[in-house]
């Protein structure tokens, strides 16, 4: 007897918290909700324009090593007693620079609450960048830089965003180390004042409490605090547009693979259609049950994962999909690959495929908020990139809402391969002439010059 | 049929730390499957496990990889579900679904709207029940296995340094072996080895089922009795025992990398099994030496001193003997000798004059704070749930290991560290970067 899958019981109602919020008696925005199991919090603290995009031409990786260096000692405590504090609250603090914006990220037990909050108010307001933690810091992101030129993925996206946003500040993947090298202590002091101002940012928390016993807390840490409101970061200008298809091959010789990245200009997260691109990516590629896995994996044994995704910034955004082969059969990969995002691009999803995507990504909108961090970090890229009060309280309405002809279109005007640029990772000696098929190719070494 | 309910106690031992509870109730099929649920109300969220007992320890040598690919096999189809409709029908339903595999166990898992339960339950009973095995499916995974093993393996630096440390780590070919396996393994199994091994190690009594999320548990015990009541019962393998011989190291080996770029070193130490005293007291040894912003080797050799341009220190917990691992990249002009002298020092000052108090208390909390973050979802609650149900019989048995964990002092750590910190248990693997050819 076949038997039939059984189908879903009526939905079940599932909204996002709301945030309380308030303003600091030190003028700093804050905003609270009570959500999670567990009695943990968790925090963060949005400084938008603070991001590596705002780095000086000739000093990339100020914003990296600043927001590193946060952690280096403050006027009360030295590194090593700062970071002893910390652990003894079991706390976990990360400040890192993103390429928009930076975010101080905190999560401490609830009943630690208070001294928690009393410790990232201390690293955020006196911070004191000795410049020793800061040379250390320095030091270390340039040896790690030449550890991390050994892998594929960071080669492959590197010069991918090189040549996507090419002279734009979006095209760093991460600091240079001429950059690095040129860094100065000033420099960090210059970024954290001018960049990092609490005047400037918002303090989000979510955890096991009510929400005005979290703002409560923030009072009494951050209310105190001298914010004095400061010019905001200069807007990033939007990248040129890419008008043909470009094809880069980084050579790492004895790779057993090539690894594929290709990408394309699409949206910005707070564009209209970005809903609309996100449906229609589902479908390409998004997940194991989308076309680009069942082709090239499930069909044809090419690749272990295939996949795309959408990567928004504030001033621009782009699609990009990503394979990985056995270097014998680079060219049906790629051929695969291309083909795959052509035809798609040409006719959109079938219904089938639409209608799965729109359920999936209604229904994994409730699975990925399960934890206080995962609602917050809703909130932080609300703020990052301006998107109104509501956006996540009526996303699933809006995703519900996408047609399989509106999903078409963004597909044809986001996804075609016609313009984009295709970076591939692999030994150049085996794979150049194989990628020359596709068109002309541009060699680069490991190390980042053009060969 | 149902058998009779054996409730998980809540009470018997207090929780020092962390406060919470996750209560949950378990139950055996008459087909043998034991069954766990675990309601947690709030969202509208539930998560679907079922682990077996089979990992790549019971791997004879010829047939490394196997319990792996045949993982891979388990969402290629079964005899209600088509090829690729697996990842579609939890895919529709607004699901996330995967399988892991390890030495000691492997494991088939959804996340969905609980609205669709029913789906999961349908979809893991019929793999169960009738798994629909052909020589194509077999063929595409063995590709797709390989080219995992390319992927996160033969293609990344120091990845291959891992299978080497433990191939001298190890006596017993059980855990000796990495569980991907070889290219040539896997390139010589067939579908005779699969079939066999669905017959072998697929029975529902060899497997653990949990239920963990918005369920309500007679309900959730009702509707897996019909999902899986009518998945016959099959004969279970002999449990399997890793029979590893007394240690007799120290053991010292190195490996060329082509893509490493900087030199780094593997020190190892064997340790007993899991829920062993010495394993609890050597977690705060992890904590200690290797875990937080303050931890004392991590502090001195990445940070203060720039010898190392990482370290980290792990317990490698296992069914059989543990591994404490201690990996360390060497920062440019460091020789490994000298990362090796300090890495040696901290574990024998450790195992001589135990953690201060300070450190103690420290790793302790952080211990706590683990167990809190590493349960927040519904996922991570049924996997904890899992490993103490399938592998000791009682899913709550967590409780009493936190309050023993929790419970230790500083000689506790002390001793187990001078009864693992030993020369014979050591084995040390250099990992030195080799221009590719």
């Amino acid at each position: 007897m076949t038997l039939v899958p059984p189908p879903p019981g009526p939905r079940r109602p599932f909204s996002p918290p709301p945030f309380a919020e308030g303003r600091l008696s030190s003028g700093i925005p804050v905003r609270a909700a009570r959500w999670g199991k567990r009695p943990t919090v968790a925090v963060a603290v949005v400084f938008p324009g603070a991001g590596s995009a705002g780095d000086p031409p000739g000093r990339e990786g100020t914003a990296e090593v600043t927001a590193e260096t946060f952690l280096g000692g403050t006027g009360k405590r030295t590194a090593r007693e700062l970071a002893a504090a910390l652990d003894d609250l079991a706390a976990i603090l990360e400040v890192s620079a993103g390429a928009d914006s930076s975010v101080a990220r905190f999560h401490v037990l609830e009943e630690d609450l208070d001294e928690g909050l009393d410790l990232l108010a201390e690293v955020l307001t006196e911070a004191s960048f000795p410049e020793d933690e800061f040379e250390k810091n320095r030091r270390r992101h340039i040896d790690t830089l030449a550890e991390q030129r050994s892998e594929p993925d960071f080669l492959g996206r590197e010069r991918l965003l090189d040549r996507l946003y090419p002279g734009h500040p979006y095209g760093r993947f991460t600091a240079t180390e001429p950059g690095l090298r040129a860094l100065t202590r000033d420099d960090v002091t210059r970024c954290a004042a001018e960049r990092f101002p609490l005047a400037n940012a918002t303090l989000l928390v979510a955890g096991a409490a009510d929400p005005e016993r979290l703002l409560e807390a923030a009072e009494r840490a951050f209310g105190g605090v001298a914010a004095t409101p400061s010019p905001p970061p200069a807007p990033i200008r939007p990248p040129c547009d890419l008008v043909d298809f470009t094809i880069h091959l980084v050579n790492r010789p004895g790779s057993v693979q090539t690894n594929f990245l290709f990408a394309r200009p699409a949206l910005p997260r707070r564009h209209p259609r970005y809903v609309t691109a996100l449906v229609a990516n589902q479908s390409l590629g998004g997940g194991a049950s989308s076309r680009l896995f069942h082709v090239l994996r499930e069909e044809r044994s090419l690749t272990y994962g295939a996949y795309s995704n959408l990567s928004p910034r504030v001033a621009a955004g782009h699609f990009a999909a990503a394979i990985d082969c056995r270097t014998e059969v680079t060219s049906e990969a790629l051929d695969g690959l291309l083909s795959l995002i052509r035809v798609y691009a040409e006719e959109g999803p079938t219904e089938a495929e639409h209608v799965r995507s729109v359920k999936n990504l209604l229904g994994t909108f409730v699975l990925g908020r399960e934890t206080p961090g995962a609602i917050l970090q809703d909130e932080v890229t609300r703020l990052l990139h301006g998107l109104p009060d509501d956006e996540f309280a009526t996303w699933r309405d809006r995703v519900a809402a996408v047609t399989r002809f509106q999903a078409r279109d963004a597909a044809r005007d986001l996804f075609a391969p016609s313009v984009g640029v295709l970076a591939a990772v692999g030994d150049a000696a085996t794979i150049r002439p194989v990628l020359e098929r596709f068109g002309d190719v541009t060699l680069w070494d490991s190390d980042g010059p053009r060969v | 049929m149902i058998r009779a309910p054996s409730r998980g106690g809540c009470e018997e031992v207090p929780i020092r730390k962390p406060g919470f509870d996750i209560p949950c109730e378990a139950r055996t099929l008459a087909n043998g499957l034991r069954v766990v649920v675990a309601p947690q109300p709030g969202l509208p969220v539930v998560t679907v496990d079922v682990t077996y007992d089979v990992g790549s320890r019971v791997e004879p040598e010829g047939k490394t990889g196997f319990a792996h690919l045949f993982e891979h096999l388990m969402f290629e189809g079964s005899e209600n579900v088509g090829k690729g409709e697996h990842f579609r029908l939890v895919a529709e339903a607004g699901g996330q679904m995967n399988g892991t595999t390890s030495e000691d166990r492997t494991n088939y898992f959804e996340t969905l709207p609980s609205e669709c339960l029913d789906l999961a339950l349908f979809l893991e009973a019929d793999r169960m029940r009738a798994l629909v095995l052909t020589q194509e499916k077999l063929e595409n995974q063995r590709e797709a296995v390989k080219e995992e093993k390319r992927l996160r393996i033969d293609n990344q630096p120091y990845a291959h340094s891992f299978e080497v440390a433990d191939g001298i780590a190890w006596d017993a070919f059980a855990y000796r072996h990495p569980v991907i396996g070889s290219m040539e393994d896997l390139d010589a199994s067939s579908i005779g080895d699969a079939r066999e091994f669905y017959r072998r190690y697929y029975a529902p009594g060899n497997a653990l089922l949990c239920l963990a999320g918005d369920v309500e548990p007679a309900d959730a015990f009702s509707r897996v009795e019909r999902f899986f009541g009518p998945v016959p019962a099959r004969e279970t393998p002999q449990p399997f025992r890793v029979e590893e011989p007394a240690p007799s190291g120290p053991r010292r080996g190195s490996v060329a990398d082509p893509h490493a770029a900087l030199p780094a070193l593997h020190v190892n130490h064997k340790a007993p099994e899991r829920r062993h005293p010495d394993l609890f007291a050597l977690a705060y040894a992890e904590k200690i030496l290797g875990g937080g912003e303050s931890a004392t080797l991590w502090r001195r050799l990445v940070k203060d001193e720039e010898k190392a341009l990482s370290l980290s220190v792990s317990v490698d917990e296992r069914r059989g003997p543990s591994l404490v691992r201690v990996f360390s990249i060497a920062r440019p002009g460091v020789p490994l000798s000298v990362l090796e002298n300090e890495i040696e020092a901290a574990l024998v000052r450790l195992a001589a004059d135990g953690p201060t108090e300070a450190e103690m208390e420290r790793a302790r909390r952080m211990l706590a704070a683990e167990l809190i973050r590493g349960t927040q979802t519904t996922q991570s609650i049924a996997f904890l749930l899992t490993e103490y149900g399938l592998y000791d019989g009682d899913p709550s048995l967590w409780r009493t290991d936190v309050a023993r964990l929790l419970a230790l002092d500083r000689a506790d750590v002390r001793d187990a560290c001078a009864r693992t910190f030993v020369s014979s248990r050591r084995s040390v693997v250099e990992v030195l970067p080799e221009p590719p050819r």
